[in-house]
Formats: C-alpha cells, structure tokens, sequence
C-alpha cells in the first residue's frame, strides 16, 4: 500500500526548486548559525577586516610585509594589556592601573637590565614578578576586602604612576648610560621567528593558551560564572575571593610582559610610557565584545578589539589626524561599541527565536476514512471505552508501559518516576526508580535490566534491583551540520535486537521535550536512528534525517527493525539481518492517524499506537509552512492548530504492512493522546503522554500465557 | 499576491491604531468568564433549533425553532404548543402589541402571521433584490419594520461560510406594517444580525465587524451610523432592551486567535473551503462536538483526563449587558467543555431572563434580570 513515501519526507511533487526549497532553508542555516557562541562577535570581526582593507586602501605602502611585520610589533605589546583588561572585566571587574602596569614594568626591566647587569631569563622573571606584585595588591583589595575594583586600580594607577615618574627621573642618567647587550634580549625587541616578530608570537602563545582556559578549563568557566553573577557564584561553591585575586595577578603578569617587549625593543624610560593605555585597552575590550556587565567573553574577542583599536589609531595617525582628533574618534568609537554592545546582547537570543522554527511542506494523501460504517480496517468503534483502570489520578504520563515476568507492571512518568504496580488488580503502587528527565519508551534486555529512553538525557538502565545507570548520552557527530548533535536531546522509544544491540529513536535534534510539538510545527526530517551495543558501549547514528522518529520495535524473526514516523503516519522496515541487511523499505504510509509505539503481538502482528488522529485542517496546514510560520509568530502557543490527539486509538497490523483491525476511544474520554500499548498474557495495556492513568482490556482471542518478555529471550528455550 | 503578508507587516507597523481596532480584546473587566449560563436552569424538555425569542400576547413567549414557531405560556412557560409551521427553517421573529407577528424565513424573506398562525403577507424582494437572509426584525414607534439582511451571498444556516468567505453584503432595510414598500437604509453591512428600538435610537449589531451601532429615528436613507460598542470579543446577534436603557446582546460564539489568523490568510482560507467538509474547519461554531477530526488547538490538549475550561473555544456560550451608552457592564458565560453554547437571542420575560442556546438545543432561565451595577 505504498505510495512512495520516504523516512525523510522529501516531497514527491513539484520540480526539483520546490523540492530544493522545501528542504534546504537559508533562515535555518542562519538561525543555527547565530545561534553559536562564536557568532557573538561576528560584527566586531567584519568591522575589524573592514578597517584594514579600507587603511591598506588609502595608506600607501600599507598592505606590505615589512610594514605588517612592523605593525605586528608594535601590535604585540598591546595585545598582552588589552588581554589584562580583558580578564579582569570579564571576571566583574575593571583594571585601570594596566597602563601603569606597563610603564612600571618597563623601568623594572630596564632596571633589573642595565643598572642590576642581570642575564634576560633572571631579568623578566623579575619584571614579571614585579607585574604580579602589584596585580596581587589589586587582587587582595578587590578579592578578599571587597573594594571597589574601579576606585581601588585607580589608586594603584595613580601611586604606581608617581612611582614610575620618580624611579625614572632618579635613574634617567644610569638607564640611559647602561651598556648590557644580550642576543636573547635583542631578540625579545627585535627578533623574529619563521618572519613572525618574537613578541607577536609570544602573544599568540599566550592567546590561544588563555583562549583555551578561559573557555574550556574550570578556572576559566569559575572566572566567567564571577563575572556573571559574585553572589550565584558563591552559592555554587565557587572560591570567589581567591579566583578574583589571582585573575588580578594575571591581568598584572601580563601587563607586564607587554612592558618588558617594550622595553626590549626601545630601551627608553619616556614619561609618556603606558600614559591612557588602559582606556584603549578597555575600548578595544568592549568593542571586541567582552560586556562591560561581566561574565561574557574571551580571548579572541579581546584581540580582534585590539587589532581594531590598533589599526584604526594607527591608521589616523598615518592619515595625518593629530592626536586629539584620534582621541575623540576613538571615543566616539567606544560608545557606539558599548551601545551596540548592549543592544546585541539583549536581543541575539530573540532574534534567532524568531527565525528558530523553519517549516516546510508535508503533503499526505487524503487520509482513508474512519467512519463507523466505512467498512475499512480503521472503523471508528467503542472498544477501549471499557477499559480497566490502573492506578488512576498515581500517575503522570505514562508514555509508555512494560510488563515483567513476575507480571510486575512498569511505567515512566513525567516528573521522572520509573513507577512500578504489582498485585493481583496492580493495586499497590510504588517508586521503582528516579531517573529524573522524561523517562519514554521501554524494553527489557535479556539479563532483565529496564532500559529506558528518557527525554533530555538519553538512554539509561535500571537494574531488577532498581538501581540507575547510564547506558549512553551521546552518539556521533554529523558532519557539516552547525548545531552539535552529539548530545542526544529527545529519545523516544526503543527495542533490542537477539545480538543485544539496543536500537533507539531520537524523535528531533532541534527541540527539547517540552516543546515537541514544535517540531510538528516544523515538520522536517529531524530526527534519527541510534544504535548502542553494550558490549563495546559504542553508540553511533544508523539513519540520519527521519521525520519525528517514534516507535521501534525489532520484527518477530529479529532480522529487521520496525519504527514509526509520527508527522508522516508512516511506518519504515529497516533490516538490521539477514539478505537486506541496511536497506529501509516504507512498510505503512497514509494512516488516517500519527503514529506512536510500536509492540509485538501474540499472534505474531504487531500494535500500533495512534497518538493522534489527522484532522482535515491540520492536513492542509502541514501543506502549507508560511500559514504555519505565520501562525507560530502571531498568536499565542495555546491557540495553536494542532494535530488531532484528543483521541485514543490502537491497530493491529501484519508482517506485511496490512492494517487488520483498530481499538478505539473517540475523543478520548479515557485515553487520550494513547501513546503505546504493551500485550501481556491475555490483556492490552494502555499508555498515554498525558494521561492520568493506565488502562487495560482483555484481548479474548489471544494467547493467554504470551508475554514481551519470554518471546524476546526464551523463544525456543522453554 | 506575493508581497501580501509583507504589505500585512508593513502596515501593522506603520498604521499600529488600525491594528489595534482589529485585535482580539482580552476576557476581563466585565467580560471576565463565569459560570452562570452553564448554572442556569431550561426551560423545560430540549428545543432543538431554538433561535429567536419575542413576547407572545397572553404573558408568554413566542420561539422559533427549526420550521416552527412555539408559543411557550402559563406558570414557568411549561405549556407549549406549535403556533406556525413552514417550509423554511424559521430565524427573527418581531410582535406587534395586537399580537400580530413577523417571522423571517430563512431563504424565503419575512413573513406577516395574524394571532392565529396564518400568513397574511410575504416579502421576498426588497429594492429589486431577493430577501433571502432576515436575520432580526424590530418593530419602530411609527408601526414600520425594520428588517436586518445577513447577507445578499448566503442563507442565515450557511453563516459561517459568510464568515470565512469574508463577505459584507447585508442591508438594514424597513418596510410598512403590511410589508409593502420595502427599503434599504444601509448597505454593504457585514451580517446585522440584531435590532433594538431604544428612545430616539435603532440599535444594531455586526457580527464580522464585532460592533453595535445606532442610527437615529426616525430612519431615513442616507444616515450614518454612530459606534455604540466597538472590537467585541465574540461575533454579537440579537439585541433586546433591558427596560433601562440599556440592551441584553447575545453573541453567538467568541472570537479566537487562530480564527482571526485564517480571516487574514486568504491562500489558505480558500484552500480550506474549497477542500475542507465546513464541520471541521477553522472556524467558530454554534456547538462543538469534541469530534477528533475538528481541529484542535493547543491549550484544548486534554491533560491528566480532563480539558481546561479556559482551552481557546470551538463554541462559547456568551449574553452581555449593554449600558445606555453601549459599554459592557456584566456579561455570562458557558466556556469550553460547557454545555450551553451559541447563544443566538436573549430578552428580558416577565422580569426574568431568558436565552436561546442554539447550541445547546435548550431555552435557559438565567433568573432575575434586574441591569447590574457592575461586573459580577
């Protein structure tokens, strides 16, 4: 009964445009895109390319290598204090003795040099001490006296400052008479490596190295959780007082190594030395979007701000500006930055919110009629409306149920809850297991561990004796796809094939369980296939790009793997064994109802939950995406069209694909939204998303003593 | 149109008070939900079809209801017998002080009973148009009537095809006592579906509009309408006074997001009526059935067994009280999952009042009618 449909629900109709359009979206591809953390300074990076074009542009001999080498120099000095100020803002704070810092560091390197006759490596372990020493002072105050980090480096700029003044006049005539010459210390000021001047590699050495901490490392994470937020911080153990002190004496250590370049490559003590430093350095901080509030930022920001700072005063210079000119544009500069800077902020999240949701077309035939005398296979009847009620107003959806072999009755529920009802009418009820998330669809392996899909977490177990474990969370990351989706975010149902190989869907990639439905809003291929074999404890991705995968269930023989498409009404063969062995083949398509669950039958059919059923209104609108679009922008969430699933319904169908019969509960006085069903023994469970209860009915035809259990790991044993 | 939806956008931005207009009013104030039609008592067995409620003259009633004309009399209205019977579903109905009686015909124009039951004259014509659609009648100092047409396009049942077909083609016209000289007073009116002589003033509402509006009495052609309430959260029908000055309005149904949302995409509206059987469309309605192929909406999702009664309404029930200067002083209400919904006429007997729910087949007593002060 094939139509042609496939698992990705790549359209059928129309020319290969529509077809392209409706699969391939650029709004998607730039929701995803800005929707990285690296995207955040995407402005400050084309402003920064766009500013050395237009100075290599107008400036004549710009754009030459000796010139950039030469740039590059005097570049590298002020990149090591941007990254000082840096830090230390994105830790809350501000660092306004940096140009300071610098100055004293400069006179100490020279001092230690000329007048002490020091070798180089003694020299900037001291000057660098030096650094700390005063970083050390600021990060006392701030950190353990809870000064304020703005008054408190501005008294250190000012005495530090004097300082300076005084050493250099007092030492101007030995500074200036002084004769050490090292190799070493040439080649801090004037050397280069592979064409790349010592102190710009030096730079990039330390960059990429604090890049990496402050991004990736815990001290990193705890200085921007500071920055984010001192009392949070606190609260969630973090030493406060001794990350702040030390992020000071970094910021101090690395203001000084610029000073000590500068002092290589100069040997000069002028009075003017670091004088306003730490107003570039902070506008090229914010402009390179580090916040001014804390807690947002990184390395790489703060250089790309420093090569724009950089450049731009450099580039007036060239140009002739004089230097009060310079300075008002660079003020000017920075209040644009901070404007941008807090507009940016604010409204990133809700612009890629709005571009989020991407719909596109899903076109289903006329669905086949479930009218009560339609004579099909799906004929509308009342056969679930006597069902025997299980724990009714104990449980929270349960999404799926599972029976044991001691006839023990388990399901999940929306507050995290493995329930378990035992007893002759299940009427003692009792916490099996807490596994927190949105535990779904269950199987149990041959050693009778529970293993539970669980929405927002992934895949995990539980012991007969209750105990959790985590089987896996994450799978293989695709190629050329901007969103990381190794973490696995909404499993869904499972089964597990005769090898043991545990088989799971992952309904979408792209919402998070509470907010699937979206996903239906969307209709895209989302969704996919995983497989986990506990005996390497490997999991990786079997079939990408499925529509809202739902059910699974491996065929009785165990050669192939049934599971569901819910937006397609779709049921897909794909073969795990045997001749066909990684082919998909459609075995169902065009049900009049979305598709859920997937269980054996006695008889050697198979059941099918029907979550909801197609409703003429929601079938057009899946046809048409802008109406979807349109609708998911302008009205609230509650008035939303959504699929019909106020209604209960289970089929049977056979290894063929055939439909044979169907249980309803029209309107779904009982069991609305019926999401599996599990044969025990003689009797049909009931499970819903959203229900409060679990229902049961007698199946008179059945074989009496079945069970899931015994025919998945005792078939041919008993 | 391929720029629609960004001229739609563009002028949501630049002409944000014409918008305003449109948008959906939020439930509160004196519109706050309660359950008082749901509370309320019926008036004896079922009346399925029961539309238009007018003072019979002997202390009772008359109703109309599908083909029929009822007369509901004696202690609590429990007598009932059939005073007229037609070929045509039976809409308006309007009575004279000596008891003569206008009934409109759906389809078939207006028609004059005597005080027993026959019709003694017809009007199906009016200004070289048929009169097919009477929605409300009202009888006007000077002995005239005055007659609202829902549409010029479709009969009074297929009122929400005119709905979703965007139409405005109905007319306020008046006529003589006996029906002769018929003419039209306004034109181009989007489904007037109430009337109401107040003191100097003829009250009436526009469903697809969501207003009341007066023109001044006497009518002539040529008037022009003032606003009495304006942007109202449900489609409003039959007006009928409170004995203050002020007006009973029964609205059929509410209003709902997802419905103003397909007014406004007409790519998709079309598609819907052209392929879509009209009981399941996006559309409000007299009386939902809860029937899995009508479309569901988010917040009606059932949850733990049972739907929300603030789920976004398929079918509402709704009367509210118009102060003399047309503001809503109180309203009643029957939400979703109730029972007495599509209210299509509500007045005022014997100091009680009483509703027609179309959609809940029954006549209510929802008791003691004295105007509210204020919201309940």
């Amino acid at each position: 009964m094939s139509s042609g449909v496939r698992y990705n629900g790549a359209l059928m109709s129309g020319g290969i445009a529509r077809r392209l359009y409706h699969r391939w979206s650029l709004r998607l591809f730039l929701s995803e895109l800005l929707a990285k953390r690296w995207m955040e300074p995407a402005i400050p990076f084309v402003l920064m390319l766009a500013l050395i074009a237009y100075f290599g542009a107008v400036t004549p001999n710009y754009a030459t290598w000796g010139n950039a080498r030469q740039l590059g120099r005097e570049f590298a000095e002020m990149g090591f204090v941007v990254i000082a100020m840096a830090l230390v803002v994105i830790s809350g704070g501000i660092d306004l003795s940096v140009g300071s810092v610098f100055a004293f560091a400069n006179l100490t390197a020279l001092g230690l040099f000329q007048i002490g006759q020091l070798p180089v490596l003694p020299v900037i372990a001291g000057t660098l001490a030096a650094g700390a020493a005063v970083g050390a002072v600021n990060g006392v105050l701030v950190g353990y006296f809870k000064t304020r980090p703005f008054l408190t480096t501005l008294v250190t700029l000012i005495i530090l400052r004097a300082v300076v003044d005084l050493l250099s006049q007092h030492y101007s005539v030995q500074l200036a008479m002084g004769s050490n010459t090292s190799a070493l210390w040439d080649f801090l000021g004037g050397g280069a490596l592979l064409g790349i001047p010592s102190n710009l590699l030096v730079l990039g050495i330390v960059g990429g190295v604090g890049h990496v901490l402050l991004s990736r490392s815990r001290p990193g994470w705890h200085l921007t959780a500071i920055g984010s937020s001192r009392k949070a911080a606190r609260h969630a153990g973090i030493a406060v007082e001794s990350t702040l002190c030390l992020t000071y004496v970094a910021s101090g250590m690395l203001a000084a190594a610029g000073g000590l370049f500068y002092a290589a490559r100069l040997s000069s003590t002028g009075s003017d030395t670091g004088v306003g430093w730490e107003v570039n350095a902070l506008t090229a901080a914010v402009l390179g979007g580090v916040s001014l509030s804390g807690g947002r930022g990184t390395v790489a920001r703060a250089v790309i701000g420093a090569v724009i700072v950089f450049v731009l005063v450099n580039g007036l210079v060239r140009m002739g500006f004089p230097g009060a000119l310079t300075s008002t544009a660079l003020g000017a500069v920075l209040l644009f930055a901070v404007g941008v800077d807090v507009k940016w902020a604010k409204n990133r999240v809700k612009a890629i919110q709005k571009i989020y949701l991407n719909p596109t077309v899903v076109e289903l035939p006329p669905a086949p009629s479930t009218a009560r005398d339609s004579g099909t296979p799906f004929a509308e009847n009342d056969r679930l409306r006597d069902s025997e009620e299980i724990g009714l107003d104990q449980v929270e959806g349960p999404e799926d149920v599972i029976l044991d072999r001691q006839d023990r009755l388990y399901c999940g529920t929306r507050d995290g809850l493995i329930l378990r009802f035992s007893g002759p009418r299940f009427e003692q009820r009792e916490v099996f297991a807490r596994i927190g998330g949105r535990p779904l669809g269950m199987a149990f392996d041959r050693d009778e561990n529970l293993l539970v899909c669980v929405g927002g977490m992934g895949l995990y177990g539980v012991t007969p004796q209750g105990k959790v474990y985590k089987a896996t969370d994450e799978t293989n990351r695709s190629w050329f796809k901007l969103n990381d989706d190794s973490r696995l975010r909404l499993a869904d149902d499972l089964d597990i094939a005769p090898d043991g190989k545990i088989y799971f869907s992952e309904a979408t990639i792209r919402y998070e369980m509470h907010s699937w439905h979206l996903d239906g809003m969307e209709g895209r291929a989302n969704g996919r296939l995983i497989c986990y074999d506990p005996a390497t404890r490997r999991t990786r991705t079997v079939i990408k790009d499925i529509v809202f995968p739902n059910g699974v269930c491996v065929a009785h023989d165990g050669q192939s793997l049934l599971f569901a498409s819910t937006w397609l009404c779709s049921i897909f063969r794909y073969w795990i064994d045997g001749p066909k062995k990684g082919k998909i083949e459609t075995l169902i398509d065009n049900l009049p109802g979305y598709t859920d669950n997937i269980n054996r039958a006695s008889d050697g059919c198979y059941w099918l939950a029907l979550v909801g059923i197609r409703s003429p209104a929601f079938d057009l609108a899946m046809r048409n995406p802008g109406f979807r679009l349109r609708m998911v922008k302008q009205i609230p969430p509650d008035e939303w069209i959504l699929p019909g699933i106020n209604n209960g319904c289970v089929l049977k169908f056979n290894e063929k694909g055939e439909v044979l019969e169907s249980l309803w509960d029209p309107g779904g006085r009982k069991h609305a939204t019926l999401t599996s069903m599990r044969e025990h023994k003689g009797w049909l469970y009931l499970g819903g998303l959203e229900n409060n209860r679990i229902g049961r009915i007698r199946l008179p035809d059945a074989d009496p003593d079945w069970n899931g259990f015994d025919d998945y790991w005792r078939k041919g044993k008993a | 149109m391929l720029f629609e939806h960004v001229l739609s956008d563009l002028k949501f931005i630049l002409f944000p008070e014409r918008e305003a207009d449109q948008a959906l009013p939020v439930m509160d104030g004196p519109w706050t939900p309660n359950r008082r039609l749901d509370e309320a008592q019926p008036v004896g067995e079922d009346i399925p079809g029961c539309d238009d409620i007018a003072a019979g003259g002997d202390g009772g009633i008359f109703v109309s209801a599908g083909r029929q004309v009822l007369a509901l009399s004696g202690a609590g209205l429990a007598q009932r017998r059939v005073h007229a019977t037609f070929e045509q579903e039976v809409g308006a109905l309007a009575a004279a002080a000596d008891g003569t009686l206008y009934a409109g015909l759906d389809g078939a124009g207006v028609v004059r009973l005597d005080p027993q039951g026959r019709a003694t004259a017809r009007l199906q014509a009016a200004d070289g148009r048929p009169l097919r659609c009477p929605t409300a009648l009202a009888l006007l100092p000077d002995g005239r009537l005055a007659i609202a047409e829902g549409s010029a396009d479709n009969t009074a049942q297929r009122w929400c095809h005119d709905l979703m077909e965007k139409r405005a083609s109905g007319r306020l016209l008046v006529a003589d006592a006996d029906l002769s000289g018929a003419v039209t007073i306004l034109d181009g009116l989007a489904w007037p579906a109430g009337l109401l002589v107040q003191d100097r003033q003829l009250w009436f509402s526009e469903s697809w509009r969501h207003r009341v509006q007066a023109l001044p009495l006497p009518l002539n052609a040529g008037a022009q309408p003032q606003p009495l309430a304006r942007n109202l959260p449900g489609y409003p029908a039959r007006l009928s006074p409170d004995g203050a000055g002020g007006a009973w309005l029964a609205l059929f149904a509410a209003r709902t997001h997802l419905v103003e949302l397909v007014l406004r995409e007409r790519k998709f509206r079309q598609e819907m009526l052209a392929g879509v059987d009209p009981h399941f469309w996006i559309a409000p309605s007299l009386h939902a059935t809860g029937h899995y192929l009508e479309p569901l909406q988010g917040g009606a999702l059932k949850k733990l067994g049972m739907m929300k009664p603030w789920a976004p309404p398929r079918s509402y029930g709704l009367v509210a009280h118009l102060a003399a200067d047309g503001a809503c002083s109180a309203s009643l209400h029957s939400r979703a999952g109730g029972l007495h919904h599509g209210i299509t006429a509500a007045r005022v007997h014997g100091g009680r009042l009483l509703a027609a729910s179309k959609g809940g087949s029954r006549l209510l007593d929802l008791g003691a009618a004295a105007a509210p002060e204020a919201a309940p």
